[in-house]
């Protein structure tokens, strides 16, 4: 049996393989529904949620973050980057949730709209932040600069092995698409996201198609809508897990 | 800040009297330069000693420019300052009032200024 959330120290490596880092926000003991962020690949961490939306969202909820695996402080296995291995580590940072939310950028979106899928009755909301739908594919450039600057040399010497000496390029791109027929999938309430000057805007017509518009948002900002938007995103994102404002009652509210 | 390490603390009410030989009081306000110290002892201990053996950690020092840190290095050390701090030192409240751009500016200085506020209220 694991602890409760909020006797875990804040941030904490849990144990298995691989090891992943995880972090919490806010306290677990208001009775509001949890919310576990993904972000997105490669230059994504948990701290890019961290840094932007987090703190924010965490004024309303509990939340759960964690760098998934190969990225930040998670541990990088050479092979295994396959959406069902990401589907394992976030069974694992999420074994001591009865019910939860799930906010996913990118890649982070993918594994988020998979596990709404595959477990209906324990995801009660889920929010996809410029998620690549319907095959445009994510550009995978293996060195992406963190948004906190780029490498110099004193950070290349210590990080000198990075995903380019994985099998997650490969695995990704060996991945179904996720697409309209995932989204519609999905049975708990979704709210999908989009960066106006993204290259993955043309998903914002699937899944207005897949879910109606008023499950689909667009916000001034690029594919790091998280970045660009931080304020409106996390508005956004409390706004769509209050009880009070679901989708379904947005139209009564004017 | 180049106080002299004598000096007493300001006039916080109830506080007691300053002595000169109190060195460890753990409920009191640290002491000018010992969060600096501090905060520059736990990046070494985040980001590896061997990195910053060549850097002279101080007030001024950048976390991205100077240290090259990755916003995830930055999260480690916030964890480590929080464990070392305990729940009087807010970081989540402190980070949801920033903006990006005041974290790729962030100083050791500043941080070791917000930890000082919240220990000494």
């Amino acid at each position: 049996m694991s602890p409760p959330a909020d006797t875990v120290p804040p941030g904490a490596a849990l144990d298995g393989t691989p090891s992943l880092h995880v972090r919490r926000m806010g306290r677990a003991d208001g009775g509001a529904l949890p919310v576990v962020m993904l972000h997105g690949a490669v230059s994504g961490s948990l701290a890019s949620w961290w840094m932007t939306c987090a703190p924010r969202v965490a004024r309303a909820h509990p939340v759960v973050l964690y760098d998934l695996r190969g990225h930040g402080l998670s541990e990088r296995p050479a092979t295994g980057y396959r959406l069902r291995d990401h589907l394992d580590d976030l069974a694992r940072v999420t074994a001591h949730l009865d019910a939860f939310a799930l906010v996913g950028h990118s890649l982070g979106g993918w594994i988020s709209v998979e596990a709404a899928r595959a477990w209906p009755d324990r995801v009660a909301a889920l929010v996809g932040v410029d998620v690549p739908l319907g095959g445009i594919r994510p550009e995978l450039s293996l060195d992406e600069p963190d948004p906190v600057g780029a490498p110099g040399a004193r950070r290349r010497r210590r990080h000198p092995i990075r995903l380019s000496h994985t099998s997650f390029r490969a695995d990704l791109e060996a991945e179904t698409q996720v697409d309209a027929r995932s989204l519609a999938g999905v049975r708990c309430p979704t709210l999908m996201t989009f960066g106006r000057h993204s290259p993955f805007l043309a998903g914002a017509e699937i899944a207005t198609a897949a879910l109606g518009a008023p499950a689909v948002r667009v916000f001034d900002g690029g594919h790091a809508l998280h970045l660009d938007a931080t304020d409106q995103l996390s508005a956004a994102i409390v706004e769509f897990l209050s009880p009070t404002t679901a989708p379904t009652d947005e139209a009564s509210r004017g | 800040m180049t106080q002299p390490h004598t000096s007493p603390p300001s006039s916080r009410p109830g506080a007691p009297p300053a002595t000169t030989a109190d060195a460890a009081d753990p409920s009191g306000e640290p002491r000018p330069g010992e969060v600096v110290a501090t905060v520059a002892q736990l990046v070494g201990e985040v980001i590896g000693e061997e990195y910053v053996a060549d850097l002279d950690i101080g007030p001024d020092t950048s976390f991205s420019d100077d240290l090259e840190m990755e916003s995830i290095e930055f999260v480690a050390l916030a964890e480590a300052l929080q464990l070392r701090f305990g729940e009087r030192v807010d970081f989540v409240a402190w980070l949801a009032e920033l903006e990006l751009d005041d974290l790729i500016d962030m100083t050791v200085g500043r941080v070791a200024a917000f930890i000082e506020d919240c220990l000494s209220r």
